[in-house]
C-alpha cells in the first residue's frame, strides 16, 4: 500500500438497504433517489455498500444525461475512452448500441475495463436505456475470490508476475482487433486513440487501494506475462482465465430500463452476455479515472 | 562458436580417448577404450566427458558381470532401485528384459531415475546383451538446455518452485506391478516395492553439483509442485515436460549389444522407446549414488 | 510380427533397417552409375515398404541426382522457393554459420498445402556440421493405426485445411516477412509470380495411392479442419498432431557428406533438428510430383 493510505472504514447503513444477490457478489441498493443530488453520507453509504459488494445495482432511476453525469462526478474525475467517440453533447457519456442486425456485442468477453492503461478506470456505471425482452444480461466476477481460493503455493508463485495488457491487440480467445470486432456493430463510433498510451504492464496479484485485499487483475485486455514469451505464458494465463470465471464467483444481473449497474474494474471482471440477436439494447455508459496506477 | 550447445568445462584436448559428439544439443561417442581396463588417467578423461555431454557411449565392449561392477564402482556406491529386484546372484545389477511377447518395456517415458529418491541416483549405466535388429533405441533430453532456453521472466518464477516426485505415481491409474503384467510378467516379477511408498520434494531449478550449471529437474515421476494443488500444477508441468523435450534438445543411441551408456540424472532425462513388438532386449543396469539435489 | 533387420528378400541391393517404426539404409548401390530396371525396382520396393531410404556415401553430382530423382516421377517446383543457379529441379538450403532459423524445423510433410503435393523428396547432404543437423522422420501409418476404433471412426471423414504460410508458423511471421527479416535458408520467388495453389484442403486420414494403407495424414501447416473454426478445431488438431510424433512411431537420421534420403510424403513426417548453430549446413533437395490425396 502506499504511504498515507487510509482504508474504508466501514460502517452500519443507516439510509440504503443492501440486497445482495449471489453468494460471491452484487447487492441491489433501495431507498436512494439517484436524480437528486446525494448528501455526503448517503455517498459514502453507497460508497461502502461498493466496496463490500463489488457490484451494486439501482433499478428504476430515470436519470436525463446531466443527472448521470452529476451523479457520476462525485465519485472522481470522467475517464474518456480512448477509442470511442461519446454523446455529441456529453462526450462524457459513451452510448452502448446493438441494433437489431448489428452481430457484435461491446464488452462480450470476461474483461477489467482499460486494463491496457497505465491508470486504468477505477469503476464503470452502466445505465439501461432500450433492453431487449429477454437477454443481455451482464454477468461478473469477483477477483478477491479468485485469488484467495488458490493454494499458498500458487498465490507465492503470482504475486511477484505482472503481465502485459494492450489496447488494441487481438483479444485472448479471439483473433481479430478493434476495427474487425465493431465492424459488426453499425452503432458505435470508434476514434483513433491518438496518443495515448495504450499498452501497459500490471501485477497479476493486485492490492485494492480501499480494502487491501488481493485480487487476480487479468482479463482479455492480458496479451502475457511480462518477462515471459507468450507460448511460456499460455498454460499459466489460460488455467487463471478459467478459473477466474468459476461459477462459485459469479453474479449475472438482468437489465431493464432505469437499472444502474456500478462495478469495481479493481477487483470485478466483467461480462456482456451476446444472446439477443434481432433486438435492439441501448446503454449509457460512464467511466470513472483510476486514482493511481495498480501495485 | 562451435563450442556454443556443449558443456566445455575444460578445452584442453583429450589424449586417451577419442570423443565424438553425436549431436547438437548432447552425447557423445567415446572410442580407443576397452573398460575392463582402465587406467586412472583414461578413466578421468572419460569422467570428463561425462560431465561434458550428459551421456557418453562405447561400443563393442565385451563385460563379465564382475567387470561390469568393477567399471560402475570407479564412479561410486552403487545405488539400489527401491521398487525393482536385482539378480538373484548379483543383486546390484538390474536386468531390463523384454520378451518376445511382452508389449509393455521398462522406461518408456521421459524422466530422470529415481527422482522420488531422497537422493536420486547421480548416474545410470546401461549396458546391452540382446538388442532387437532395429528398434529399442534410448532417447535423451538436456535439461541445461531446457533450462537455458527459458525467459528470464519464468526462470525467476520457477526458481522458487519444488516439485513433488512420487515413486508409484499410478499412470492411467495403474500401480507399476500392474503396467507391468501386460503381454507377459518379467519386470512385473522383479517388482519389489518399498512398504512405504517413496515420494521425494527437489528443488524444480537444480544446480549441478560438480559443474555449477542450472538444469530443468522435472521427469515423469513429477506430479505436481510442492505447496500447489495438482490441478494448478497441472499447466505448468505439461508445459515444461514438453518443453524438455524439444528435439533441439535431444540426441538419440542406437544399441548394439556390447554397447555401453552412461549418463547423468542430475541433468539429463530419458526415454525408451517401444517399437520393436516380437524380438526381445536384453541390457543390464547399475545405478550409482547420487546426493541430496539442492 | 516379428521383422528382420536384414530383409532377405532383395537380391541386388542390401536393406538394412533403421528404427522399429521405420527407416532403412540401403547398401550395394551406387548412384553416379546408372541403374538396371532391376536394381530400381528394388529400391522403389525397399522405399515403399520403409518409407524413408537412406543411401551412405554416395559421390553424387547434381545431374547424377537429378537422373535418379527423375526415375521417380516428374519434379515438382517449390511454390516459394527459388532454385538454384543452373538447376530449375533443384533446391539449394543453406543455413550459414550466423544463421539462427531452421527451414524445416518442425514436423511437417512436404507441401501438404498444394492440391497435388510432391509424393517424395530427395536430399543430398552437401556440407555438414561435425555434428548436429540430423533429420527425425515419423511414421503416420502407425499415427494411424494406434488410434482407438472410436477415433478412427471420428475422424474418417475429416479433412485439414493446409495452409503454406500459417499465420500460425511458430516464428510469428509469413513468408514474406520473414524473407524480408532476411531469415530463411532459400530466395523466396515474388509472391506475385507463385503459380500454384497454397491453401489446400485434403482428408486427415489418407489411403496411400500404391501400398493402400492408411495414414495421418496431418502436420504443421494443418491449421484447422474443414467446415469448423479455429478454436474448435484446436484441440482435436494438437492432440493428433502431439499423436503423428511419439518416439515409438519416429527415427532419426545423422547426415554426412554423401548421404542421399529419400522419403515418402504421403506416409511420413519429418523434423529438420536445429541444434548445430555456428555451423554451417547445405543441402540439395528435389521434390517429385504427387497426385491429389484422398
Amino acid at each position: 500500500m502506499p504511504e498515507g493510505r487510509q482504508l474504508w472504514n466501514f460502517r452500519p447503513y443507516e439510509t440504503i438497504e443492501v440486497a445482495r444477490i449471489a453468494g460471491a457478489l452484487g447487492a441491489e441498493i433501495t431507498g436512494a433517489d439517484l436524480t437528486k443530488p446525494l448528501t455526503d453520507d448517503l455517498y459514502s453509504e453507497i460508497y461502502q455498500a461498493f466496496l463490500e459488494n463489488q457490484v451494486i445495482f439501482f433499478r428504476d432511476q430515470d436519470l436525463t444525461p446531466e443527472q448521470f453525469l452529476a451523479f457520476a462526478k462525485r465519485w472522481g474525475g470522467i475517464h474518456l475512452h480512448p477509442y470511442m467517440k461519446g454523446l455529441d453533447e456529453h462526450p462524457e457519456i459513451l452510448e452502448l448500441i446493438k441494433t437489431e442486425t448489428d452481430t457484435y456485442a461491446f464488452g462480450s468477453s470476461w474483461h477489467s475495463d482499460q486494463m491496457f492503461a497505465p491508470k486504468p478506470a477505477k469503476c464503470t456505471m452502466l445505465l439501461g436505456r432500450e433492453i431487449p425482452p429477454a437477454g443481455g444480461d451482464t454477468m461478473f466476477a469477483n477477483m478477491y475470490l479468485a485469488y484467495e481460493t488458490l493454494s499458498d503455493g500458487m498465490k507465492a508463485m503470482l504475486r511477484p508476475l505482472k503481465a502485459l495488457n494492450a489496447g488494441d491487440k487481438k483479444r485472448a480467445g479471439g483473433d481479430r482487433n478493434r476495427a474487425e470486432r465493431y465492424s459488426g456493430a453499425s452503432g458505435m463510433k470508434l476514434k483513433d486513440p491518438g496518443n495515448i498510451q495504450t499498452e501497459s504492464v500490471h501485477p497479476i496479484v493486485r492490492t485494492h487501494p480501499d480494502t487491501g485485499r488481493l485480487g487476480l487483475y487479468l482479463g482479455s485486455h492480458t496479451q502475457h506475462i511480462d518477462g515471459f514469451t507468450p507460448e511460456e505464458s499460455g498454460p499459466i494465463l489460460a488455467y487463471l482465465r478459467e478459473h477466474c470465471r468459476r461459477p462459485e464467483f459469479i453474479c449475472r444481473f438482468r437489465w431493464a430500463p432505469g437499472s444502474l449497474a456500478i462495478w469495481d474494474n479493481r477487483c470485478v471482471q466483467h461480462y456482456a452476455i451476446n444472446d439477443y440477436q434481432g433486438h435492439r439494447r441501448r446503454m449509457h455508459r460512464i467511466t470513472i479515472k483510476g486514482e493511481e496506477a495498480p501495485f | 562458436m562451435s563450442q556454443l550447445l556443449r558443456n566445455s568445462t575444460d578445452t584442453a584436448p583429450y589424449e586417451r580417448i577419442t570423443v565424438k559428439p553425436v549431436a547438437g544439443a548432447m552425447g557423445a561417442e567415446i572410442e580407443g577404450v576397452d573398460l575392463s581396463q582402465l587406467d586412472d588417467a583414461t578413466f578421468a578423461e572419460i569422467h570428463r566427458a561425462w560431465l561434458e555431454n550428459n551421456v557418453i557411449f562405447f561400443r563393442g565392449q565385451t563385460l563379465t558381470p564382475q567387470q561390469y561392477l568393477r567399471f560402475a564402482k570407479r564412479w561410486g556406491d552403487i545405488h539400489l532401485h527401491p521398487y525393482m529386484k536385482g539378480m538373484a546372484d548379483n543383486p546390484e545389477i538390474f536386468e531390463i528384459i523384454k520378451t518376445e511377447t511382452e508389449t509393455k518395456n521398462f522406461g518408456n517415458r521421459w524422466h530422470t531415475d529415481q527422482q522420488f529418491c531422497p537422493e536420486p541416483a547421480k548416474a545410470t549405466m546401461l549396458y546391452a546383451i540382446e538388442v532387437p535388429a532395429a528398434g529399442g533405441d534410448t532417447m535423451y533430453s538436456n535439461l541445461y538446455r531446457a533450462y537455458e532456453s527459458l525467459s528470464d521472466g519464468m526462470k525467476q518464477m520457477l526458481s522458487g518452485l519444488k516439485t513433488y516426485n512420487m515413486g508409484d505415481r499410478k499412470y492411467g491409474g495403474k500401480s507399476r506391478a500392474e503396467r507391468y503384467s501386460g503381454g507377459g510378467d518379467t519386470m512385473a516379477g522383479r517388482v519389489a516395492p518399498p512398504r512405504e511408498d517413496m515420494n521425494s520434494v527437489h528443488p524444480l531449478i537444480r544446480t549441478h553439483p560438480e559443474t555449477g550449471r542450472k538444469a530443468l529437474y522435472i521427469g515423469s515421476h513429477t506430479d505436481r509442485f510442492d505447496g500447489l494443488t495438482k490441478e494448478e500444477s497441472e499447466p505448468l508441468r505439461k508445459f515444461l515436460m514438453q518443453h524438455a523435450r524439444r528435439p533441439e534438445f535431444t540426441c538419440r543411441f542406437r544399441w548394439q549389444p556390447g554397447s555401453l551408456a552412461l549418463w547423468d540424472n542430475r541433468c539429463c532425462q530419458h526415454y525408451a522407446v517401444n517399437d520393436y513388438h516380437g524380438q526381445r532386449r536384453h541390457m543390464l543396469r547399475i545405478t550409482i549414488k547420487g546426493d541430496t539435489p539442492f | 510380427m516379428a521383422e528382420a533387420a536384414l530383409n532377405t528378400n532383395y537380391e541386388r541391393i542390401t536393406v538394412k533397417r533403421i528404427a522399429g517404426a521405420l527407416g532403412a539404409e540401403i547398401f550395394g548401390v551406387d548412384l553416379a552409375q546408372p541403374l538396371d530396371d532391376a536394381t530400381f525396382g528394388e529400391i522403389y520396393r525397399a522405399w515403399l515398404e520403409n518409407q524413408v531410404i537412406v543411401f551412405r556415401d554416395q559421390d553424387i553430382t547434381p545431374d547424377h541426382h537429378l537422373a535418379f530423382a527423375k526415375r521417380f516421377g516428374k519434379i515438382h517446383p517449390h511454390p516459394f522457393n527459388k532454385p538454384m543457379e543452373g538447376y530449375p529441379d533443384i533446391l539449394e538450403m543453406t543455413k550459414r554459420e550466423t544463421d539462427t532459423y531452421n527451414h524445416g524445423g518442425r514436423w511437417h510433410t512436404d507441401q501438404m498445402y498444394t492440391p497435388q503435393p510432391a509424393k517424395a523428396t530427395m536430399l543430398v547432404a552437401r556440407e555438414m556440421p561435425p555434428y548436429g543437423g540430423d533429420t527425425m522422420f515419423s511414421n503416420l501409418y502407425r499415427a494411424y493405426e494406434t488410434l482407438s476404433d472410436g477415433m478412427k471412426t471420428a475422424i474418417a471423414g475429416l479433412k485439414g485445411v493446409n495452409n503454406g504460410d500459417s499465420k500460425k508458423h511458430e516464428s510469428g511471421m509469413t513468408r514474406a516477412e520473414r524473407a524480408k527479416a532476411g531469415i530463411g535458408q532459400m530466395p523466396q520467388i515474388d509472391p506475385t509470380d507463385i503459380k500454384i495453389q497454397t491453401i489446400s484442403t485434403h482428408p486427415i486420414v489418407r489411403t496411400h495411392p500404391e501400398t493402400k494403407r492408411k495414414a495421418l495424414y496431418i502436420g504443421s501447416h494443418t491449421e484447422r479442419f474443414h467446415g469448423m473454426t479455429d478454436e474448435e478445431s484446436d484441440p482435436l488438431r494438437q492432440y493428433l498432431l502431439d499423436h503423428s510424433h511419439r518416439p515409438e512411431f519416429t527415427m532419426r537420421l545423422r547426415w554426412e557428406v554423401g548421404t542421399v534420403t529419400l522419403w515418402d510424403n504421403r506416409c511420413c513426417q519429418h523434423y529438420a533438428l536445429n541444434d548445430y548453430t555456428g555451423f554451417r549446413r547445405r543441402m540439395h533437395k528435389i521434390t517429385i510430383c504427387g497426385d491429389t490425396p484422398f
